[in-house]
């Protein structure tokens, strides 16, 4: 017979946790769909982050600001996720222009014609430079933050997010998708 | 300030990093560029779509089906992983000790039990074991900590009072030690049920260079 367990930090422990992590978790959410393009794997990630953080949550007690660290343990989850789907070695994700099978779309997302275009265009971005523009100018993050999360100075970061824009305004230009282009051609 | 200048620097203008007097010389040259000021809002037009980009929200309840099965996945791993120490302690790990059935309040030292020993500052999971024949319920536990030992999880609480099941068998308690001293002391155990109290004190020694190994206590004889 398995024994039973008394655990009297236990309700305690879980309340904690509940409480630190459950305003968090429509925001990783978000992240995680910006990172995987669909509900399902994006429901899967986060799953498998809150595991993962249960068996740590002591820690997370010691921890002030809870939302970078969160976005990078989420983003370090997500990587690993890729790098075994990919079975890509780990040195290529930090290559510019590295192409990498992103998880399969199986999303119900209604993107119109714009939208569609632009997601082909991230999704043909080095894993860096899509990561950059997903935290950044998808989802509001700000550098001091990103520093944090991918443990990179601010300089960096912000010169990369530079060459990362023009990277994908250059492939919007290829499908001569450039939102105010397309204006400027039927003005024209 | 030259076009090329100028697009160098619109992404910047746009993030809100310019210093005033660069954000006035870009300004003015906008004002009379319109090449540089069109670049300018298609680059604003994109930032604006990307934030706009959809998404598929989650399953409804999602946020808190998450969490409770974070939650149960440990308990499942928890149990497992307490089930096979039970192996090794059969094996000749455990430290055997404490309680047998229910007789009339007593207090004892058990001849099983061997002293704690623990290395100062540094956390070690101890685990008690109750043996009992049959299941009781609304078992009220209480216990005390020597002076000078913490549980790593709660410094500063000395005292852990709750209410649990005890079942049949063997029921496991892990306490996550840590000395902040050299001290010697004992860790008391009290377990009420039905109005009758059982204790049970279990030596406890904190040196800065600790031996201590055999940290998993239990009873083998009914007391």
């Amino acid at each position: 017979m398995a024994a039973k367990t008394l655990l009297p930090f236990r309700r305690r422990d879980a309340d904690d946790f509940e409480q630190r992590i459950g305003p968090h978790v429509d925001g990783l959410y978000r992240l995680a769909f910006r990172f995987t393009g669909n509900r399902h794997d994006a429901e899967d990630l986060v799953q498998e982050l809150l595991t993962r953080l249960y068996d740590r949550r002591r820690q997370l007690r010691e921890i002030s600001d809870l939302r970078p660290w969160l976005a990078r343990s989420l983003y370090n989850l997500y990587i690993d996720t890729l790098r075994s789907h990919n079975r890509t070695p780990f040195s290529q994700l930090d290559d510019d222009e590295t192409r990498l099978e992103r998880l399969p779309d199986q999303g119900h997302t209604d993107y119109d014609d714009f939208d569609r275009v632009l997601m082909q265009a991230l999704n043909r971005l080095s894993e860096t430079h899509r990561s950059l523009i997903l935290f950044h100018d998808v989802e509001g993050y700000t550098l001091p933050e990103l520093s944090q999360i991918l443990a990179q100075p601010v300089g960096t970061l912000k010169s990369r997010l530079h060459r990362a824009r023009a990277r994908l305004r250059e492939l919007l230009r290829e499908h001569d998708m450039e939102p105010f282009s397309a204006r400027r051609r039927v003005n024209g | 300030m030259h076009c090329t200048e100028i697009r160098n620097l619109l992404d910047d203008y746009l993030d809100d990093l310019l210093d005033p007097s660069r954000r006035e010389r870009l300004q003015a040259h906008l004002d009379a560029c319109t090449d540089c000021r069109e670049e300018l809002n298609r680059r604003r037009d994109l930032q604006h779509r990307l934030r706009k980009l959809p998404i598929d929200g989650p399953a409804p309840g999602f946020a808190a089906r998450a969490v409770h099965q974070a939650r149960q996945k440990h308990r499942q791993r928890t149990r497992g992983f307490l089930t096979g120490f039970g192996t090794a302690a059969a094996a000749g790990l455990a430290l055997w000790a404490a309680v047998g059935f229910w007789q009339p309040a007593e207090e004892r030292q058990s001849p099983h039990i061997r002293a704690i020993t623990l290395e100062v500052q540094a956390p070690r999971d101890i685990r008690l074991a109750f043996n009992v024949p049959e299941q009781y319920e609304q078992v009220r536990f209480r216990l005390e900590l020597p002076p000078g030992v913490n549980l790593a999880n709660r410094p500063g609480q000395r005292e852990i009072v709750w209410q649990d099941r005890l079942e049949p068998g063997r029921n496991l308690l892990t306490l996550p030690l840590v000395a902040e001293r050299d001290t010697e002391g004992e860790l008391v155990a009290r377990i009420e049920v039905q109005g009758i109290e059982k204790i049970f004190r279990i030596p406890v020694r904190a040196v800065s260079r600790g031996d201590g190994q055999a940290l998993f206590i239990e009873t083998r004889t009914p007391v």
